[in-house]
């Protein structure tokens, strides 16, 4: 669905943000993107929307390149982006304004508009807030509807642009479920954080530092391979004492990736013994 | 809701029902009678036509106070100054300053001109969204060649709603930019140039950095300024061209009153 070849990004201070970045994104994947502050993943995914374009290299979203201004549109109609603060995408003054926002931008009917607002605010559980200000609400009901803003347009594939990074522990929870649903859905998922959990449900995991992908693959090898440390990041709790075990050669098979998975394996292990 | 300034009051009134246009033509109607009325006879019939519209409206007395109080220094303002700046024959000295029998007159005609505005629009505001008001304004401004200025009406339209958005969230940043500054020393009494230096240099940036990140959603959710659709699907029914016939006919003769009384 979406083929990055070469990519490199100068920004006009001079400082190269993406250096020779290849990557190819499946349709119906669910990719999350890590990587330290700066590392590049920002930037990168900003030129999946055509928001950003290539300073070098080439970014093909369903066969049309980021390059030719005239297929922006139906980029950013294919890849829709949610961004880290809520409150400085809101347009409407109430919910499901803002959730006509793009519907209104495509010159979409009043009818089909109510139609697909009211399911998509029921996808995301805001039906009872459609009238409400979006200021009133708390972050991570803010970020929902900027969830629910990008799905009422139908893209193929949602951006989340380290949307988790200002909420609570629940808040960011409710949020990561409901990008769990919406990749259920169908869709193609892009997450981009810094927070490694949220990468254990999803399919792939790419890390970035000094603007380039130095490790891709499943979670769970990366997580096994140990070298998340080398740039930056760090594993989970959770994960880091199931590697514990795994390395000890106490627990075998595949590496737990959740308090429940841990668990189990724990409780089958005393079983056995 | 009721105590703010120039705020949505919800209800079912027949203002309420009302297309958002018809209510705005309606505005722009009264205005111009506002500002054409001399007499005191005009004023008065002024009076009972907005009478009417606020029983027309289940709009509050307090509502509507809600939104002439906060201009009230304006208003004095407006006042002294026909009061003590208008030529005629005197009736009282002030401080040296003559008040005239006409700057008295004249004063309390543009006051209460520019009270009658507050009152009107207060009508508007109470019985109609913000939003409902933006998409009435965009649709009147519709047919008008703005191309030539460069701007269309979805531009000025979503000029509008975003700063009824932000305003409220730039008084939110204002506030938290204020208490980080006065936990860092800023003392805004002994210095208040330093304080002001302090606070505008960093929400200017804050202002630059939040339009910045909206103007990069509204791209990426297909905002290119040029035709758009509207989830309110406005109609005007017969309802609306019976009322805008009758506040036409009404406001014909308040207009053409002098010269009736003249004949």
């Amino acid at each position: 669905m979406i083929q990055i070849n070469d990519l490199s990004h100068r920004f006009p201070n001079g400082n190269l943000a993406l250096d020779s970045v290849n990557l190819n994104i499946k349709k119906g994947e669910f990719v999350v993107i890590a990587g330290r502050n700066g590392s590049g993943k920002s930037t990168l995914v900003r030129h999946m929307n055509a928001l950003l374009l290539p300073s070098s290299g080439n970014v093909i979203v369903n066969g049309m390149g980021s390059s030719d201004q005239k297929d922006h549109w139906d980029i950013r109609q294919a890849v829709s982006m949610v961004f880290q603060n809520p409150d400085s995408q809101f347009v409407g003054m109430t919910v499901e304004e803002d959730v006509a926002f793009g519907l209104e931008n495509l010159g979409m009917a009043s009818d089909n508009i109510r139609e697909s607002v009211d399911r998509c605010l029921q996808f995301a559980g805001l039906s009872e807030y459609s009238k409400t200000s979006p200021i009133h609400l708390s972050g991570g009901q803010k970020q929902k509807v900027a969830i629910a803003s990008v799905l009422a347009m139908y893209p193929e594939c949602i951006i989340f642009d380290e949307v988790t990074s200002m909420l609570d522990h629940a808040s960011c929870n409710d949020v990561m479920d409901l990008i769990n649903s919406v990749h259920k859905a169908g869709k193609t998922v892009i997450h981009v954080t810094h927070r490694l959990e949220e990468a254990t449900t999803a399919d792939r995991l790419i890390v970035m530092d000094a603007g380039r992908i130095v490790l891709d693959d499943t979670p769970s090898n990366i997580f096994l391979s140990g070298k998340v440390s080398d740039f930056g990041l760090e594993l989970p709790p959770i994960i880091a004492l199931a590697k514990k075990f795994k390395d000890s050669g106490i627990l075998q098979g595949y590496l737990a990736l959740s308090k429940d998975e841990l668990l189990e394996d724990l409780c089958q292990l005393i079983l056995k013994t | 809701m009721t105590g703010m300034f120039f705020s949505y009051i919800p209800g079912n009134s027949l203002l309420h029902r009302l297309d958002p246009r018809s209510k705005i033509i309606g505005i722009m109607l009264a205005s111009i009678l506002i500002f054409r009325a001399m007499s005191v006879y005009e004023m008065l019939a002024i009076g009972v036509v907005f009478s009417i519209l606020f029983l027309l409206s289940s709009t509050t007395v307090k509502a509507v106070y809600s939104s002439v109080y906060p201009m009230r220094i304006i208003l004095i303002f407006i006042f002294t100054i026909h009061l003590f700046f208008t030529e005629g024959s005197s009736i009282l000295s002030v401080f040296g300053m003559n008040i005239s029998y006409e700057g008295l007159l004249k004063g309390s005609t543009v006051t209460l001109r520019f009270i009658y505005l507050l009152m009107f629009a207060s009508l508007l505001t109470s019985s109609t969204p913000s939003s409902l008001i933006t998409v009435g304004i965009e649709r009147l401004l519709r047919p008008f060649p703005l191309k030539v200025l460069g701007i269309s009406s979805f531009d000025l339209a979503a000029m509008m709603s975003m700063s009824l958005y932000f305003v409220p969230l730039l008084h939110g940043s204002f506030n938290d930019l204020k208490d980080a500054q006065l936990s860092r020393g800023l003392d805004m009494k002994r210095h208040p140039f330093k304080a002001m230096y302090s606070l505008t240099v960093p929400m200017i940036r804050v202002a630059f950095r939040m339009a910045d990140d909206l103007a990069m959603s509204m791209e990426s959710r297909c905002y290119q300024g040029v035709h758009r659709t509207s989830i309110f699907d406005l109609r005007f029914g017969r309802m609306d061209f019976l009322c805008i016939s009758i506040f036409g006919l009404l406001s014909a003769i308040i207009f053409f009153m002098p010269v009736l009384q003249d004949f």
